[in-house]
């Protein structure tokens, strides 16, 4: 385990999130908010901060210190440790993007890549639309990039980052408490990529309500590249700050067969269109 | 709809992605929305390119796509200034 207990009362981690190092300050936590911080964050765990990250990948670069303060950490009951780490998710993820602003295409989406060439399907949709269902119920057949921000440098290589997954639960008597459960990858059969990741496709997704018992077919339907630089410039972040954002864009549109948006109303029923990408080769 | 006085020039935008076909979609300076143009939209913008007045740009476009229905060019210059593309200015 990689933490550093910098004093009696201040727990210091590094996490590596789409290329950049983000260290993390924990102010005075109770065990067991570190234990489950460590747990949920193992795959993005790292040593001392930068160094490269594998062929064509950039260094890391430092972002900004998140400082989680002593009040958030204390023993409390469930729901406050549970609201606490879905915040400092939010706040590594936001850190993580701030540094690579400029830097890399970052957009909304999750990823699933091959195992052995590391051909990974890019999984756009808005938030709360299925992506953390998708990299669940299809993840554990192939490799988990991330269920949130997909970062991809200029020549299609995705700089992984493979979070705990922001779960909503199940409603208890009809009401949600509007907390996410974090929740390691590991713990649903997810395991990062050995391979390094980079961009076989870019889908976009479209949940929507099945009839009847049985899920409805999934409906593939090609998008051209205007109307998908249009579809995709507000899932990113930062992209105005790119040298020419929507030739970056094009490219990699362009470059892995376009955008293709998909209707589906159960995740499962996209095993088919995840294979396919997942098999095409550079 | 505003009526459209005055001259109007093209705004500042981060980027442009034009197809051979002479289609557009800009990125605004401001956010992160993308907007596509048509041919005839990015014709106004390109002959706006410096300020311009209504009846000089009406009658540019006319020598390249014929002439408009009445009221035509007002109602897309509405448009186009809606979306942040094009500018009114004095």
């Amino acid at each position: 385990m990689t933490s550093v207990h910098q004093s009696a009362s201040t727990v210091r981690h590094t996490i590596r999130a789409i290329g950049a190092d983000v260290p993390v300050v924990l102010e005075d936590p109770a065990e067991t908010f570190v234990a489950t911080f460590e747990h949920v964050w193992h795959e993005c765990l790292v040593g001392p901060p930068v160094g490269p990250r594998g062929p064509g990948m950039p260094a890391a670069v430092v972002a900004e210190e998140v400082v989680v303060p002593r009040d958030e950490l204390q023993d409390g009951d469930v729901t406050r440790r549970r609201r606490a780490l879905m915040q400092l998710t939010q706040r590594i993820t936001r850190s993580a993007i701030k540094a690579q602003a400029g830097r890399l295409l970052m957009l909304h989406a999750g990823a699933l890549a091959h195992p052995e060439t590391g051909a990974s399907v890019v999984f756009v949709a808005p938030g709360g639309t299925g992506k953390t269902t998708l990299a669940r119920v299809l993840g554990p057949r192939w490799r988990y990039v991330t269920d949130e921000t997909v970062a991809i440098t200029r020549d299609g290589h995705i700089l992984p980052y493979p979070k705990p997954l922001s779960i909503r639960p199940e409603p208890v008597d009809g009401i949600r408490d509007g907390v996410k459960d974090e929740v390691a990858p590991g713990d649903l059969g997810l395991r990062p990529s050995d391979a390094a990741p980079w961009v076989a496709g870019v889908v976009s997704l479209r949940r929507e309500e099945g009839e009847g018992r049985d899920p409805a077919p999934v409906r593939r339907e090609p998008v051209d590249v205007l109307d998908a630089l249009v579809t995709l410039a507000p899932e990113t972040s930062s992209l105005g700050l790119l040298e020419r954002p929507l030739h970056w864009l094009g490219d990699l549109l362009t470059g892995t067969g376009g955008l293709v948006r998909l209707r589906y109303s159960d995740a499962a029923t996209l095993e088919p269109v995840v294979r396919d990408v997942l098999g095409r080769t550079r | 709809m505003s009526t459209v006085v005055g001259r109007v020039q093209a705004t500042a935008v981060t980027d442009e992605f034009v197809t051979a076909e002479g289609s557009v979609v800009l990125l605004g300076s401001e956010t992160s929305q993308a907007v596509r143009l048509s041919l005839l939209g990015a014709a106004i913008r390109e002959l706006s390119a410096a300020p311009v007045t209504l009846d000089d740009l009406g009658s540019r476009l006319e020598g390249r796509f014929g002439p408009a229905p009445e009221g035509a060019l007002a109602q897309l210059l509405a448009e186009l200034i809606a979306v942040g593309v094009i500018e009114q200015i004095a």
